[in-house]
Formats: C-alpha cells, structure tokens, sequence
C-alpha cells in the first residue's frame, strides 16, 4: 500500500495542489516519518524531546528509578543542577566504593526503584504508614534489607546495624518530598514480586540477591495499565501534599527484562511491560500539565534507532548511548555543556553499567 | 643485630622515650622519625632490586641520614611506627551528622562497618603496600601504634565532635589494622594500658601538650619503647 504523498510538508506545493488545507499542513517535518526518522541516520534525528517545562540550576531535582535512573541521577550531579540527595556517602568513602554501597545513586540510599508501587511504598513506609512483613533476611550471618538487598554488599554485620540503617534511611526518604521541585522517575518493570500477607512489593524475588523464596508466602504480580496509572496518580498526590508545585518528568527505561516470570517469551513480556508503562506516562502527561515525559525509551529502543546505543547482548545500554540520550535532553534544556564530575563526586559518565539487581536472574537460567 | 625504629611522627616520643631509656638497654636500638603523617597519604615506597626503597623524598632523606640505609633489607631488624594514625579519618566535620552504626546513635548516619572498613583499608592503603612490600622482598617487620586519640583535639573541643565517635574510630581502625597484619603474620604492639584514661583517650600526663593534641611525650615515650623493647626481648635494666 502507498502512503499518501500529500502529508509531507517537503512536498511544498499542498497549499496550491487542491488538495486542501488540513491539520497536517501546519505540522512541522518533526511529525512526519520520512522528514523525522526514514530522511535521517538515528543519529541525525532532531526535535524527538521537547521539553514541557524547562529546568534551571536552582530547580531542586530528585530521581528514582530502575537502573537506568542512575545515568539520570549522575548527569545532573554532574552538571552541577540542585540535585537533592538526602543520604550521601559518609565521609572518606571514595567514589568507586560509595557506589558499590549504594550511595549517591539516587536521591537517598534506596537502590533501584522498579515499579511505582514501590516507589509509593517507600514513602509509605517512611511516613510510618506501613511496616512490612518482611523485616528482615539472614543469611549467613548476615542481614539483609528486604527491600534494599543490594544496598550493602555481603550485607549488614547485624540486624541491629540493619535496623539501624533502615531507620535512618527512611527518616531521611521522609524529608525527601519537600526538599523537591522536580521528581525525576524512570520505570523500570511491571513484573514484580509480592509478599501475599500485606502486599508489600519486593525490588527482587526472593532466593536470588537473599531470602528465601517460599510460594505460601510470596507471589507475582505482572501489574496492568490501571494499576500502575492508580499508584502514579497516588504518588503524584501523595508528593504534591509535601510541595503543591512539584513537577514531575517521567521516563520508561530502555533495558528490556532480564527474565520473565510470566509463561510468555521474555521479548513479549519485555513489549508488555514497556508498552504499559509507556502508555501510563503518557496518560500522566496528557492529564497533567506539570508532567513531562522524555522518550529515552524511544532514543534507544525503537526500530528506528537499529539497536546501535545497545550492547551485542541487546540489553544493556552502551555509555555513548547513555550520553547521546542524555545530551538530547539536556540540550532541549538548553544546556550544552557537558557532565563535569566534581572532584570528590563519582564520575558523571560511569565507568560501568548501573548496578542492576535483576541482572542475577540470568545466574539461574537453566 | 641493631633494632631499628622508625615512622610517622609520633616516632619521636619513641625516640625520646629511648634517650631516657638508653644507658640501661644494652643492644643498640636506633629510633628516628622519617617524616609527618601527612607523607603517608600517596604512595611512598617502591620495590627495587629485591628491596624496598622509599619513593617519598622525605622518608628517603631521613632514612638514608638517620640510619645510614637506602633501602629496608631482609637482614636487618625493623620496628615501624606507621598505620594507627587515625586522624586522617577522624578530622571530618562528617562525624557531626555521621557514625559509626555499631554506637546506635539515634539521628545521625549510621556507617556500616563494611563501609567504614573500606574507608580504612582506602586511608592505609600506601601503609599496607609498603608492608607487604618488606614482607615479600624477605623483611619481617612489627608494628608500633600511634599513642590512644588525645581528647583535646579540636575535632571534639571545637568543631564538636562527640568524644565516643571519635574513639570507636579509633578503635576500630585499629582493630582492623591489627587483624590485617595478624594475616600477614606481622605483630601490633599497643600502647600501655596506663596511658589511657577511663574513656580510652591519652591520659593528659602522657600528651605532649600545649597546641600539639596528637603525640606523647617522653614519658609517653619512655614506657613505650619499655613495651616495644620487651616484646622485642632485649633486656632492659630495672
């Protein structure tokens, strides 16, 4: 089938060939595919972010997220914009090792966010509002933060310095809200795991990073459309009782699914997943006009973009795609610069991939 | 064979301590400071042709002047006083907000002890070098501490720092310093119990004093270098 040649604004003459006057006229070439997208290399494409709202250096910024959120996180530090970071690295922890311990990723010791459940829970949990089953997982000695498993490696000496950890984080998510203009959140998956006796979502499955994974107690959740544009609605509110002017700039991570639990192929699982996720962002943007949207998804992951940003194993996202990605946002921000890592900060462009506590998944395939 | 002492520049209390000891020990002991702290915070020593030499120049001035030696070799009887100089890690006005999560303090950062091993094992980490360095060219050497955290540091009486956060640092680092060179066979000697007060810190008798709130004094010294000469076994006159 033949696509219409009267669309194009390239083919100038529209006005004058009787064909009429219609909305697409006034489009400009960035809303046209063969002027967007087929007319130009991936790298060449222009104008697929335009920005909502801007953002300034004096503009209070805090991200959450799955592992893709901490490129995020990293280029506003980086680019010295007023990022909010509740938790950071105690003294004389050098920048390598902050990181491993979970510091300075986000905007508080949190680790990877995957699901805006969880995000909704973490505030939950640090107003007081829930206090979940799982306290804790020992293992060998050692405990583990159900809901940041990762956040310490081999784990904390003692469930008193988990507790204690714990408690400290959660004051310190509490005062996250108000201390924040702009909530940066990436979603990561819809797939997750559930503690069946309260609800409580877990950032892994239980019996991969630690815990024990018992069928009684634990269940999935793949979660649907509805579900997910309920508790963004709800975090939304919940965040602009704390700041009424708060803005939020939604992002869908373009790392596909390590694994699926579901019985579907993990490339249609993964298509699900995003495609929800996708839809909800834009949902939140077309109903609110203090919600931006920025399609890193679509600057890596759609067919147009031919997979170069990612690595051969078509998951993981290469550092220049990272930084192509970053620098199309930042300079619809109009900022051209690039990231400067502070001296005493980890380095802007990281060295390596996020840590993405997923990933372990690939250890039990079979 | 000779005992030689030296360090950091709380070796000089040590070197003091061996004035007064002197005319009672009847083995030669050699005690001289190589240079402050702050020399141990890059890389300072190097192995060349089989032995350790000292990269920093300093450390190899004083070395080569005060002992007559260009390198540490494997025949030779070293005391060190490098690797319990806490301050490094405890002069942060950090220590206000955070500390140590085995204290439980309510309201402040607690650093896990995973953390805070890595944040000594980073500050020791041109100290271990040098140590493993002797040990592998064949030089077996023990270790002297650092006298106990003296109270009156500005950490605690200005910037206000707690007291107990700067003590579990202290104690701590040395315990993890301690059981690193236990691995490695090298022995930790302590300063004497009776230099510290009910609290851990140098007892004010032992302090140098006066603007310095780091370093013993010779009686510090002197009871010091008794220590280290017993553990050392060489006799030392009532």
């Amino acid at each position: 089938m033949k696509s219409s040649p009267v669309l194009t604004p390239s083919s100038g003459d529209i006005s004058n060939s009787g064909a009429g006057a219609n909305p697409y006229v006034k489009q400009p070439s960035r809303a046209f595919w063969r002027s967007a997208v087929s007319d130009l290399s991936p790298i060449e494409m222009d104008g697929v972010y335009q920005p909502r709202f801007q953002i300034s250096r004096e503009t209070r910024i805090s991200a959450a997220g799955s592992c893709f959120a901490q490129h995020i996180a990293r280029q506003f530090k980086a680019r010295n914009y007023r990022f909010t970071d509740v938790e950071p690295a105690p003294p004389f922890l050098d920048a390598e090792t902050a990181e491993d311990f979970g510091y300075g990723q986000y905007s508080a010791r949190y680790g990877n966010v995957y699901s805006i459940r969880q995000l909704l829970q973490l505030f939950a949990r640090a107003e007081g509002a829930m206090d979940p089953d799982d306290h804790v997982w020992l293992k060998d000695g050692r405990a583990y933060d159900p809901f940041r498993p990762t956040i310490q490696p081999d784990g904390f000496a003692s469930l008193a310095e988990m507790e204690a950890d714990r408690d400290y984080h959660l004051d310190q998510v509490q005062t996250l809200l108000g201390q924040t203009d702009l909530f940066v959140f990436t979603f990561g998956l819809t797939e997750a795991w559930v503690n069946k006796r309260d609800g409580a979502v877990l950032p892994s499955c239980p019996g991969t990073h630690a815990g024990t994974f018992d069928p009684d107690t634990y269940a999935f959740r793949n979660f649907r459309f509805a579900e997910v544009l309920q508790d963004a609605e709800a975090f939304i509110a919940l965040a602009r009782q704390h700041n009424p002017d708060m803005r939020f700039l939604f992002t869908v991570s373009p790392v596909p699914l390590t694994a699926t639990a579901t019985d579907q192929h993990v490339l249609a699982a993964t298509t699900y997943s995003k495609s929800v996720l996708r839809a909800v962002c834009g949902e939140l943007a077309m109903a609110h006009d203090f919600v931006d949207y920025f399609p890193s998804y679509e600057l890596v992951a759609s067919h147009p973009m031919r997979g170069i940003y990612y690595r051969p194993n078509m998951r993981n996202v290469a550092a220049q795609g990272v930084a192509r990605v970053m620098d199309i946002f930042f300079a619809a921000h109009g900022d051209t610069g690039t990231a400067e890592p502070k001296q005493d900060e980890t380095p802007a462009v990281p060295t390596s991939d996020p840590a993405c506590d997923e990933e372990i998944l690939e250890f039990f395939e079979t | 064979m000779t005992l030689n002492i030296c360090g950091n520049s709380h070796t000089r209390a040590l070197r003091a301590g061996m004035q007064i000891l002197e005319d009672s020990v009847a083995e030669e002991v050699v005690v001289f400071p190589l240079g402050t702290a702050d020399n141990e915070a890059e890389p300072f020593s190097t192995i060349e042709n089989g032995r350790v030499v000292l990269t920093n120049d300093r450390f190899r001035t004083k070395l080569q002047k005060n002992f007559g030696f260009s390198s540490f070799g494997p025949a030779d009887r070293w005391g060190i006083c490098l690797g319990t100089h806490n301050y490094r890690l405890m002069r942060s006005e950090a220590w206000l907000r955070a500390a140590p999560a085995w204290l439980g303090i309510p309201g402040m950062q607690p650093v896990p002890e995973a953390a805070f091993a890595q944040m000594v094992a980073a500050d020791q980490r041109h100290i271990r070098a040098f140590f493993d360095q002797l040990l592998q060219t064949g030089v077996r050497p023990f270790v002297i501490a650092a006298p106990w955290p003296v109270r009156s540091h500005p950490i605690m009486t200005e910037t206000g720092v707690r007291p107990e956060i700067i003590k579990a640092i202290d104690v701590k680092a040395r315990a993890l310093f301690a059981a690193w060179l236990a691995e490695r066979g090298i022995d930790l000697i302590l300063p004497p119990k009776e230099t510290a007060d009910e609290q851990g810190f140098l007892r004010p008798r032992f302090a140098k004093g006066g603007d310095d709130h780091y370093h013993g004094n010779p009686r510090y010294g002197r009871l010091m270098m008794k220590k280290v000469l017993e553990s050392q076994r060489v006799a030392v006159a009532a």
